[in-house]
């Protein structure tokens, strides 16, 4: 992986991605599809579970809960704070 | 009347459900709780001269096929049968929403965007540029805010010029639902006319987000969650003693008129309608259908709420551990209402492998029929003492929900073995719910339900426990001997023949164990009232450790005749169904043949 790349669970509180990659397959990738969330969209990670996961992310304006090992499986390029949509 | 049909389709929490009700008010029926969710429902309404009939599909992300509920879904609106499709579209989140309109323009014939949510929509900032929505796809686009019931005269309106053709309503561009590079496509495409029509004039206000903050970290969720399920329970127990007490005093006139009509009839045959038949349905209908009438509403304005999502969300981890699904914290909600409707619930799961471990694991929950059991047990234990026999029962939930965890890993790596699937959950925005809607609905629903239920199974039951205390093999009566023999493999787990006997003839429901119990140990061959109950028991010989068993052995045991039907109707087989009945005995017995060993 590219230095300047991380995985959406690696992003911090609030922090905004642009997704890069969706390494995975069948129903739950075609389902993110749907969600919008495909390369290109930027994504920000709003709240986390006790336990650490699932991770609730904001897409286009909607709150996405994903568990963290699959919010692992999205490759993301770190946004500044600033971004807006 | 000329019907026309119209077919409502969208994601899920778009306020779908709230525009179908807003439009055919009462005039609707659903097919099982929690319908508007999981099945779909039929309603109609009429407008100048002709009847519109709606079918509100399930909220869906895709009509891609990748589910039973999307190939069934994307079939119907493709069939002739349809008029015309609205695509209901959250004005707050177009773009996604936008991702379906465009897979329904490649699907149906005629469709009319509804967007839904406007009043939210505006609250936020949010501007949409109708007009050009419209001319886009060149079909009609209708506003509503469903909940305000805004929009409502326009929505008829275009649909019945639609239907009569003043209005073109033939998408102007379809798109073919193919390949994930048509995925990709779709959802860029849908985000370019999102950014075209809308735009955003200030922030989401900032108390969601405060308010998740607080709900969903660290420090105060789980106890959050565990207040919550307090509060519900509590509410629905104590509740549910008042319109109870008012039951009995109706069903005590019902009573009274009844045997005044019954007079001329023979006696043995009027104990038995009275006795056996009438008593016992009216015995599970007063136990069972108060807490029903609390538990469910209550549940569904949660759901309005936006509560219960928000809860899966926080259980999600340790239903992972077990190699099950987040969502199964809902459906184990709902079988603490009722077995039989967690597992209906269990649809909303989507892989197959962990719906069948939230199903097989439903009746692992007490229900509403069972907690009254668990709360005169404690209350035998710990007399006087109503602080600790709270406690005991709390502490018997939380033992119940601890094997529900234990039986679904044990499942995930036995019978039904495989890893958690990764699974998607949105967490909609709070809303205020409809209050007084969904009492109103819930009550219709679920009370012609219940009674209808009450009547199926127990009233056939009430006839048979009837006939077997009154039909004499030699000295004794049918429902003695039976208890006599099952005195050896009861006394064996800590029971007793007629503790055992009785959750046998429970079978119909489990409201009936302790009036049946009380009828087998005191010999009389009504079901009497209930006074005394707590001296009954002790005087035959109930001890603490047999009180403890029979509680283990009341929160596992078979499931309930109607969870067993619903198992078998959702998982169209016979085996499964079977090991959903082996599964909470075998739990059962084992655990109390170990108790009553150690003690």
């Amino acid at each position: 992986m590219e230095p300047n790349l991380l995985r959406a669970d690696q992003l911090a509180p609030d922090g905004g991605g642009r997704v890069i990659d969706v390494t995975l397959s069948g129903m739950l990738r075609r389902r993110l599809f749907d969600l919008g969330v495909i390369p290109g969209a930027v994504i920000r990670r709003r709240y986390t579970a006790p336990s650490g996961s699932p991770i609730a992310f904001e897409v286009q304006g909607a709150i996405v809960a994903l568990r963290k090992a699959d919010a692992h499986n999205l490759i993301v390029e770190e946004v500044a704070q600033s971004w807006t949509q | 009347m000329d019907t026309v049909n119209i077919a409502l389709v969208g994601n899920p929490n778009v306020g779908k459900s709230t525009l179908f009700n807003a439009l055919t008010g009462l005039r609707q029926h659903t097919g099982n709780w929690p319908g508007k969710t999981v099945e779909a429902a039929y309603g109609t309404y009429s407008y100048r001269g002709k009847e519109y009939r709606l079918t509100d599909l399930p909220g869906l992300y895709s009509l891609r096929a990748s589910s039973e509920e999307e190939r069934l879904a994307a079939e119907y609106i493709t069939g002739s049968e349809v008029d015309c499709t609205v695509v209901v579209c959250d004005a707050t989140c177009l773009a996604r929403s936008l991702i379906l309109a465009l897979q329904v323009t490649g699907l149906s014939r005629k469709m009319v965007i509804c967007l839904n949510l406007c009043d939210e929509a505006a609250q936020r900032g949010i501007i949409t540029d109708v007009a050009v929505l419209r001319q886009h796809f060149n079909i009609p686009v209708i506003e509503t805010s469903a909940g305000k019931h805004e929009g409502l005269e326009q929505f008829r309106r275009t649909l019945r010029d639609v239907c009569d053709d003043f209005l073109p309503a033939i998408p102007a561009v379809r798109y073919v639902i193919g390949e994930e590079h048509d995925a990709i496509e779709t959802a860029k495409e849908a985000k370019r006319i999102a950014k075209i029509v809308q735009r955003e004039e200030e922030g989401e206000k900032p108390w969601r987000k405060k308010l998740d903050r607080l709900l969903l970290s660290r420090f105060l969720g789980y106890p959050m969650v565990f207040a919550l399920l307090l509060v519900v329970l509590w509410l629905t127990i104590w509740g549910a003693n008042y319109p109870g007490i008012a039951l009995e005093w109706l069903f005590s006139y019902v009573k009274a008129a009844l045997s005044w009509l019954l007079q001329s009839i023979p006696p043995g045959l009027r104990s038995f309608l009275m006795d056996g038949v009438f008593e016992t349905t009216v015995r599970v209908v007063t136990v069972m259908l108060p807490p029903m009438a609390i538990f469910f509403p209550l549940f569904t304005i949660l759901e309005d709420l936006g509560v219960l999502p928000r809860l899966a969300f926080l259980l999600d981890r340790p239903f992972e551990r077990c190699g099950a699904c987040g969502k199964q914290a809902l459906t184990s909600c709902m079988s603490l209402g009722c077995n039989a409707v967690g597992v209906t619930g269990c649809r909303i799961i989507d892989s197959p492998r962990e719906r069948l471990i939230a199903i097989l694991t439903a009746s692992f929950l007490p229900c509403n029929g069972r907690f009254p059991t668990l709360i005169l047990l404690a209350a035998i234990l710990f007399p006087g003492r109503d602080i600790v026999s709270a406690f005991l029962v709390a502490l018997a939930l939380v033992f119940a929900i601890l094997m529900t965890m234990g039986i679904s890993w044990v499942l995930s790596r036995t019978l039904l073995k495989g890893s958690a699937s990764g699974f998607v959950m949105e967490l909609p925005p709070y809303r205020k719910p409809r209050v007084g809607e969904v009492v109103v609905r819930s009550l219709l629903d679920r009370t012609l339900f219940v009674l209808g239920r009450a009547i199926l199974v127990a009233a056939p039951a009430g006839a048979i426990i009837w006939i077997a205390s009154h039909v004499q093999i030699g000295e004794d009566s049918l429902l003695t001997l039976a208890s006599n023999a099952l005195e050896p493999l009861g006394a064996a787990i800590g029971l007793s023949g007629p503790i055992l006997l009785a959750f046998m003839l429970g079978f119909p429901a489990n409201e009936l164990v302790i009036p049946v119990l009380v009828m087998l140990l005191t010999g009389a061959q009504t079901l009497g009232g209930n006074a005394g109950i707590t001296e009954i028991l002790l005087n035959n010989s109930l001890t603490g450790i047999s009180a403890v068993c029979m509680m283990v052995f009341c929160l596992f045991h078979w499931p309930c005749g109607t969870t067993l039907l619903t198992i078998h109707k959702e998982t169209k087989s016979l085996p499964w169904t079977l090991c959903a009945f082996a599964l909470p005995t075998l739990v059962g017995m084992l655990l109390c043949f170990l108790l009553n060993l150690i003690a």
